[in-house]
């Protein structure tokens, strides 16, 4: 896995939780190192276990922790999550060209760092106001991280929305159900850099 | 041009200009007008300067050239430089504009939008890449200087010279105090080599560590393993041989000093160098005058200088 990922894996424990919170996780996850290096690649072993220990010593499903860790990409004060939710916001105008957008966000991620391949994102629209969005094989419980960034992305554009799992199966979906446009006023985002 | 026809260029081009026959704007896109701060009709070259082709002054003689590389700068905003194609159409030209690589300057000072571009323009995108390629550049610079201070950090604590893989000032100071601890009768001697700054300086200082390091491999054909090899700087070695005698080590310096002496090819150049050697022997008793004895066997070496060079001499330690 991209050192990318174990960063903002431990990022989100470490400002969610606290440090000490880390220390433990890494410790039952029996790891060596308990910093990563963001443009190193780890074995896909560390960043599973560090999920499965997170999710017994945090109490909560891997489910939650990875939708939680999805929503903290964005939604944090700190410089990383305002790096990317500026970097997400060029994707698109409103939270619904935002969607229509999700299905190049990989390449888009490429293009900023090349060797970090994301699964494939399809995006489904079955009426103006519904979407389906479906990931691609490599990341187990990607799409559950996606779920997360998708419910901060949409508070961010001020959209108020459903997001639900749909069929749990191999053809496992996100609905994506917009209930009202303008809900809230959403952050303000200028092409202009902060 | 007709209104809905202009209308359309607006949205396509919204950074465009439509210039009459005598070279005045009559109207303009959306974005330029941004820039710009006015729409009124004013001559070409009142709202711009020309910096490519330079020297044009009459916008009648621009009209006529038909160039698809004008190089503009607002008068307004002298430093903002813009790309610019002209196309003639019936009775002027369509001048289209592009921000060109001071995109991110533009959208900086005029707060541009995402609608200031037309829809399926790259502007954003590029944007995009500039600010996600400003963020990794940061975190590889991070890396870099990470690594750096590590590197700096195991060098300054390493032992041996990287050269020559003999110990450096800090190996030997250790190897000294291990010494302390179990002291035994041993041998200091001190090596310089004679004509090493000429090699330095007729061949590069490549030829010159190549020189070390052939010299540091005939210190270790001339002594035993248990011996401290050390290079303190430039071309000055430093042995301590414990438990060694007088004529055991006279016989080894004589070997290592003729085989120094010998000539040595680097780089298809033939260079001659030599060693000159001043030694002492120290009884265990005397090891923590070991500075003292530094001094003294320095005046050895300095006598085997005087001497004619690539000899040793022996300092009696009272």
């Amino acid at each position: 896995m991209h050192g990318l990922v174990n960063c903002a894996i431990e990022r989100f424990v470490r400002t969610t939780y606290g440090d000490q919170q880390w220390r433990t996780i890494c410790a039952a996850a029996e790891l060596s190192e308990q910093r990563f290096e963001p443009l190193l690649t780890y074995s896909d072993h560390i960043t599973q276990a560090i999920i499965t220990s997170a999710s017994q010593i945090l109490k909560r499903s891997q489910e939650e922790v990875l939708e939680d860790l999805g929503s903290s990409l964005i939604s944090g004060a700190d410089d990383a999550a305002v790096a990317t939710r500026r970097l997400l916001r060029f994707s698109g105008d409103g939270f619904v060209d935002f969607l229509y957008g999700l299905d190049d966000l990989p390449d888009r991620i490429a293009l900023a760092v090349p060797d970090l391949r994301l699964p494939e994102l399809t995006v489904e629209e079955s009426r103006p106001d519904l979407f389906f969005v479906r990931v691609g094989d490599g990341w187990p419980g990607f799409l559950q991280v996606i779920r997360g960034v998708l419910r901060a992305m949409a508070d961010e554009y001020g959209v108020l929305v459903l997001i639900d799992l749909f069929d749990d199966g191999p053809d496992a979906a996100l609905e994506v159900q917009v209930i009202e446009i303008s809900y809230a006023a959403g952050r303000a985002f200028t092409l202009r850099a902060g | 041009m007709t209104p809905d026809c202009q209308a359309l260029l607006s949205r396509l081009c919204p950074l465009h200009a439509l210039i009459d026959e005598a070279g005045n704007v009559i109207s303009m896109g959306p974005t330029l007008a941004k820039i710009l701060g006015s729409t009124e009709q004013a001559p070409l070259f009142d709202l711009f300067v020309l910096k490519r082709p330079a020297g044009l002054l009459d916008p009648k003689a621009l009209l006529g050239t038909r160039t698809d590389r004008l190089l503009l700068a607002p008068k307004a905003f002298p430093k903002l430089r813009l790309k610019g194609a002209l196309y003639p159409v019936q009775s002027g030209a369509v001048l289209n504009l592009s921000f060109g690589l001071s995109v991110k300057d533009a959208v900086d000072t005029f707060h541009l939008t995402q609608q200031d571009f037309p829809a399926a323009d790259l502007a954003v995108e590029m944007l995009y890449l500039m600010e996600a390629n400003a963020l990794a550049m940061t975190a590889a610079i991070d890396v870099t200087r990470r690594l750096q201070s590590a590197r700096q950090r195991a060098e300054s604590a390493s032992l041996t010279d990287a050269l020559t893989g003999l110990l450096n000032r800090r190996g030997l100071d250790s190897a000294l105090a291990d010494l302390k601890q179990a002291p035994r009768p041993c041998a200091l001697v001190l090596m310089d080599l004679d004509h090493f700054k000429a090699v330095n300086d007729r061949l590069g200082h490549g030829a010159g560590d190549h020189v070390l390091k052939h010299v540091a491999r005939l210190l270790r054909e001339h002594t035993r393993k248990s011996d401290i090899l050390a290079r303190c700087g430039g071309d000055e070695f430093t042995l301590v041989m414990p438990d060694i005698s007088a004529t055991d080590l006279g016989g080894r310096l004589d070997g290592l000093i003729s085989a120094v002496a010998a000539p040595i090819t680097v780089e298809g150049e033939t260079c001659c160098i030599g060693a000159s050697v001043g030694w002492s022997l120290i009884a265990p008793e005397q090891l923590d005058r070991f500075d003292e004895i530094l001094e003294i066997t320095d005046k050895a070496l300095y006598q085997a200088k005087e001497n004619g060079r690539s000899c040793h001499v022996m300092s009696r330690v009272a």
